[in-house]
This record gives structure tokens, C-alpha cells and sequence, in this order.
């Protein structure tokens, strides 16, 4: 079930993307200093603003920080 | 009875009392008092602008509380009948909203099971929220596609679930993911409809994450339009990602991209917010049925999720059932 983590989506199940990770749990937590969290980016998704009619499809091209 | 008769005509005599004794304690420079309606009001005319430029920040800072001079009014012992201040027939006058925009969020003290997840994804660190939620593996966190995966694009690296953070603190430790899964539709293509991921973390000292922090429920396929509490870490301005906040409200379809099939609820939650949970009813122990997953503009008031219908729930089963 679990493979190692590559950089494209693999099918797990049907219809399932899925990626293991690479590196010991340990190696992970040792990579999130207290410095890395606070700096870390809110990653968001948002969209342009709508027409002021909802009539009409917002443009769908995600902002993300 | 009699006793809470009492006791209301007491505060009530000590609440005149003390407006009155605050008036007094201004009275060395106000103009003298006038009465009205045959001598039951007492009225003075008061410089407000003065009165607004003395009370300077120090002066604010260091202001007596109100109740010494209620104590010394309660001592003065001066009381009217309770039948002159019970008389009048029952008044109501209501009340207005002021101008001032209406927060669309609560603050919220941590919850066990909701928490930060920091990952690294495209040579960047980020911050999202996540939910643990009930699993065959007992170590399951429900996230946005779109904190797990780029959408389309490449999955996350160093992935880790902070549950109840609180200010840089971790009460229950921080626990690494060994594996990340997501609707093919959300890898291969980004579809904002199943903006929806589950890490699968390993133990921390030996045990689950569900036994430490426990586990939401899980539905799928749910009516539409149901009301919901959602729960967040928001990071972006005005926020700062250090406490958990949620919405509540209910859920109405995007208006302005049908094509996505998601709801959206009242809410003024901004980046770091992805991903945190959303659950039917108005409590943290409900069933979880959706994540924080976009907005529209750079202040948006509506948090859209997607629909768990039978594809976000297959990438569920995956990650539930994985070792």
C-alpha cells in the first residue's frame, strides 16, 4: 500500500491519490523548529472576485500564498 | 419571594444612589443641577468636549472602579419605598445595532482533536488546519486537498498534525504523517470540488492518535444546506494563526461557480483557516462533513467547502484503512 513518495499523483485506490513519506518520523519532527513554525505561509485558496452578478462564473484562477 | 423583592428594591435604591453620587463627584466644575418632571429627574448640562479631552490615557488607566462609590452610597443607607419605584406600567424600548460590521467569526478555546498541520510543499513551508477523525488505524487527520497537494501537482513533504495548538504550543505532542491521500480528481487536476485530503500519521510514544486526542465522526452524502460550526487556524491578516476561532451558520451553494457543487457558510476566516473542519450542528462533537477550502476576493465573508459525497469518501476508506 504505501510507496515511497515520489513527486507526481499515484493511484492508491480507484480514483485515490496517495504518497508515503520518505523520510523516519523523527526525521520530520527534527525539520519543524520553532523558527520553521512561526514561519510558516497560510496556504489558501482564493478565488477572484465575483461580478457583482452571480449570474456569470467567477474566474476559478486560485490565488494561493 | 419576599426575599428577591428585597433584594431588587435594594440594588434598585443603590443604582440611583450611585448615579447620583458619580454626578455629585463631577459637580465641582459642572453648572449647578436643574430638576425636572416636578423634581424626579435631575439634569446638568455637561462641556463634552472637555470631558472627552480630560480623559486622557493615564486618567483612564488609573480610574477608580465605580462600585467604591457605590459602597459609600450603600452606606449612606438612603432608600425610596419600594412602591415609588415599582409604579408605572411595564416599558420596553428596543435596541440598535451600531454601524460597526458584524464579526463573522467566535473565538474559541483549543479543541483536542482540531489542530495545525505544517507541511513543505514546492521548496515552501505552510500552515493549514486539520481534524483528526475516526479510522480503521486510529491515526487519521482530515485536511484541504490543497494542504496535502498541489492541485495538481506534487504532494507535501514533511507533514506534520498539531493538535489544540495554542500560541507556539503543543499539548499533545506533534505527529509526523507517513502518508498523504487525496481524490485523483484533486491531484491530477485541482478540482475544487474535491478540495479534500487525509494524512495518515504514525504513533507518538507508542500510542494512537485517536486515543490521545480522540476522533471525530464522519459523514457522507449528507442533505445539503444543513447548519454547520467550522473550525479554523487563521494566519493571514487580520489574524495570526496563534488561537482556533470558528463560524457558524448555515450552508447555501456557491452562486458564483455552481460547476464546484460546494456550500459556503458565513465567515470571515482567512489563510490558515484551510482546512479545518466543518461539523453539522453547532458543536465541536458533531459529525464532521466538510473542510475550509476557498473564498472569494481579499476579504471574503463566505468559507465554501466541498460536498463529501462518495468520491471524497473513497479517498477516506484509503487513508482510514492504511497501516
Amino acid at each position: 500500500m504505501h510507496r515511497q513518495r515520489t513527486d507526481n499523483p499515484e493511484p492508491a485506490d480507484q480514483g485515490v491519490s496517495h504518497s508515503s513519506a520518505s523520510q523516519t518520523p523523527e526525521e520530520i519532527l527534527a525539520y519543524w523548529t520553532p523558527e520553521r513554525m512561526a514561519e510558516a505561509k497560510p496556504r489558501e485558496v482564493r478565488l477572484a472576485e465575483p461580478a457583482a452578478s452571480p449570474d456569470g462564473d467567477a474566474d476559478a484562477d486560485a490565488a494561493e500564498n | 419571594m419576599t426575599k428577591s423583592k428585597t433584594l431588587a428594591t435594594s440594588l434598585l435604591s443603590l443604582t440611583a444612589a450611585a448615579l447620583l453620587a458619580v454626578c455629585a463627584a463631577g459637580g465641582a466644575t459642572a453648572s449647578p443641577t436643574s430638576t425636572q418632571d416636578g423634581g424626579q429627574v435631575a439634569s446638568q448640562p455637561v462641556d463634552s468636549a472637555n470631558v472627552a479631552s480630560y480623559w486622557t490615557a493615564d486618567r483612564m488607566r488609573t480610574a477608580v472602579p465605580g462600585d467604591v462609590l457605590a459602597s459609600k452610597a450603600l452606606q449612606r443607607g438612603n432608600a425610596s419605598s419600594a412602591a415609588a419605584v415599582e409604579k408605572g406600567s411595564s416599558t420596553r424600548i428596543a435596541g440598535k445595532a451600531g454601524k460597526g460590521k458584524t464579526s463573522l467569526h467566535a473565538d474559541e478555546n483549543p479543541v483536542s482533536h482540531i489542530g495545525k498541520v505544517f507541511f513543505t510543499m514546492a521548496g515552501g513551508n505552510y500552515v493549514c488546519s486539520g481534524n483528526s477523525v475516526v479510522s480503521n488505524n486510529e491515526n487519521t487527520v482530515s485536511t484541504a486537498g490543497h494542504c496535502l497537494n498541489e492541485g495538481p501537482g506534487a504532494f507535501a513533504t514533511n507533514f506534520i498534525f498539531v493538535p489544540a495548538y495554542l500560541d507556539g504550543a503543543a499539548p499533545y505532542g506533534k505527529w509526523a504523517a507517513k502518508g498523504l491521500y487525496t481524490p485523483t480528481q484533486w491531484s491530477s487536476a485541482g478540482d475544487m470540488q474535491y478540495d479534500t485530503g487525509f494524512a495518515v500519521v504514525s504513533q507518538l510514544n507508542g500510542q494512537n492518535l485517536a486515543d490521545v486526542v480522540g476522533a471525530s465522526g464522519v459523514q457522507f452524502n449528507a442533505a445539503r444546506g444543513l447548519a454547520y460550526k467550522s473550525y479554523g487556524y487563521p494566519a493571514a491578516a487580520p489574524f495570526d494563526g496563534a488561537s482556533l476561532v470558528s463560524c457558524t451558520g448555515p450552508a447555501s451553494n456557491d452562486p458564483y461557480s455552481p460547476q464546484f457543487q460546494t456550500q459556503g457558510i458565513p465567515c470571515d476566516m482567512t489563510g490558515g483557516s484551510s482546512g479545518g473542519p466543518w461539523f453539522i450542528g453547532t458543536s465541536s462533537s458533531g459529525y464532521q462533513n466538510s473542510v475550509n477550502s476557498y473564498g472569494y476576493g481579499s476579504r471574503s465573508e463566505v468559507m465554501y467547502g466541498p460536498y463529501w459525497g462518495s468520491v471524497i469518501q473513497q479517498a477516506y476508506s484509503s487513508a482510514s484503512s492504511a497501516n
